[in-house]
């Protein structure tokens, strides 16, 4: 039954690789939009 | 894409409020016969969504000779034959039971008194002939202590089948006493 | 919005630990039985996601909201995501318990087709040039595939699986000891958190990327307006 321990261990990995993908992934949209927002709401003549 | 100014909230007889309870019905025709659909068609095709047939399945319906199907059950208390690389046991329902032999490592939860789910084809001599076995657990959970405090108080044996119902045993405390000492309190 | 991740991480890090290392072994399956702290929750999402799915879906088709499109848009990368973490911790679980990675029976089968659905409308709502075409397909598709639902749920209590009936079927009497059944909702509610505020702060991303579309479309329709300046030499 210890023999199974990397089913385990991979089991865990997959979630925590899926969730913090994700995670990772929504964070960097969300700096990449607040920016260009932000450059855009600043600068109301120039067309970047 | 919006309609008209929604004057929905009063009396619900503005344009927009029509349209959405259209909309609703339309949705809601569509679910019913949609739902409809899928049980009928899943009615129709019974036979082909069982997983495995059960002992008493073959003996009311013999399947045809040569043809390849699942028969699951529970493995019969006492019938386990190691051979050689051959493994017989029996398979049984409660009603009927029939022969299985298996050449082939077993899985580990294999064991008597544990549901198992074997592919193969039905022999010439009424047994069934199994190419592969998958043990089948049931849905209880619980800890190697209350199981050995179950076994001890004679209200389980695992080789015969399942667990007591889970309300006896699911908030079961056992005291910590290593099994092999004889218990404080009686049974 | 961080304070959602906090809640979220405050709740599901001390359930993760108990479930790993503070719960016990099961009596037949041992620590393989960790997997399942990953596996329940995770369908659990699945099939509730696609409830908030189907929802959205309605709302978008019925009310025209227009925050519904979008919320559709952003819960279908999530819950394939999820699906398909149920259906690979299945499968690492299935091996070594039964013996086998997969079969196709009415649960495992019913659950590879909930995955379907949610990358069809994954997809669909991402395929069209027209947004709001996709949107509406979208919705239709997830809306078609509610009657999969009950089938999930209902499939290993309609017809004869290998994967077993639920234990938690009925909070009162669950086929489930009590220390193993504590930390497997500690997990759900954790995970359930987390799902929800992943599915946020991707709906507050879209909502900004939405604004900056609208404000740089604007922009460059003043330019086309505005004749170029001369330069003088």
């Amino acid at each position: 039954m210890s023999a199974h321990w990397i089913h385990v261990v991979a089991a865990w990995g997959l979630v925590v690789a899926g969730f913090g993908g994700l995670t990772l992934g929504a964070a960097l949209r969300h700096r990449v939009a607040a920016r260009r927002l932000r450059e855009l709401e600043r600068s109301p003549r120039r067309v970047a | 894409m919006s309609g008209a100014a929604s004057t929905g909230r009063s009396g619900g007889l503005g344009l927009a409020a029509s349209r959405r309870r259209r909309r609703m019905w339309v949705l809601l025709l569509c679910g019913l016969g949609l739902g409809g659909a899928a049980a009928l068609a899943l009615t129709a095709f019974q036979d082909n969504l069982v997983f495995f047939r059960s002992p008493s399945d073959i003996a009311a319906s013999a399947p045809p000779e040569g043809r390849a199907f699942r028969l699951g059950g529970l493995v019969e208390t006492g019938s386990v034959v190691k051979d050689g690389p051959e493994a017989r046991f029996r398979v049984t329902d409660g009603a009927h039971s029939i022969s299985v032999s298996y050449r082939g490592v077993l899985p580990d939860l294999f064991r008597e008194g544990q549901g198992v789910v074997t592919l193969g084809k039905m022999a010439p001599d009424g047994g069934f002939q199994a190419s592969e076995v998958l043990a089948r657990h049931d849905e209880t959970y619980m800890p190697p202590e209350v199981m050995d405090a179950l076994q001890r108080s004679g209200h389980w044996k695992p080789e015969e089948g399942a667990a007591p119902p889970a309300a006896s045993w699911n908030t079961l405390q056992p005291s910590a006493q290593p099994s092999g000492r004889p218990a404080g309190n009686g049974g | 919005m961080p304070w959602l991740w906090g809640v979220s991480l405050a709740v599901l890090l001390p359930a993760v630990a108990w479930a790993l290392f503070l719960s016990p072994a099961d009596w037949q399956q041992g620590e393989t039985v960790r997997i399942m702290y990953v596996h329940v929750p995770m369908a659990w999402l699945a099939m509730s996601g696609y409830a908030g799915l189907a929802v959205a879906s309605v709302l978008a088709l019925v009310w025209k909201h227009p925050l519904a499109d979008l919320a559709a848009r952003e819960l279908s990368p999530v819950g394939a995501m999820v699906t398909a973490l149920c259906l690979a911790t299945g499968s690492l679980w299935g091996q070594p318990m039964w013996g086998t990675w997969w079969a196709w029976d009415a649960r495992m089968t019913s659950v590879l087709v909930l995955f379907f659905l949610w990358v069809g409308h994954a997809a669909i709502t991402r395929a069209f040039e027209d947004e709001e075409r996709g949107a509406r397909m979208g919705a239709i598709l997830a809306l078609v595939g509610v009657v999969n639902l009950p089938i999930v749920k209902f499939s290993v209590d309609w017809w004869n699986t290998l994967h077993q009936p639920a234990s938690v079927a009925r909070l009162a009497a669950p086929g489930m000891h009590i220390s193993m059944l504590g930390p497997l909702l500690a997990c759900a509610a954790g995970f359930s958190l987390l799902f929800g505020t992943l599915v946020l702060a991707r709906v507050r991303a879209a909502v900004m990327e939405r604004r900056v579309q609208a404000l740089e479309l604007a922009r460059a329709r003043e330019a086309d307006r505005i004749p170029p300046a001369t330069v003088p030499a």
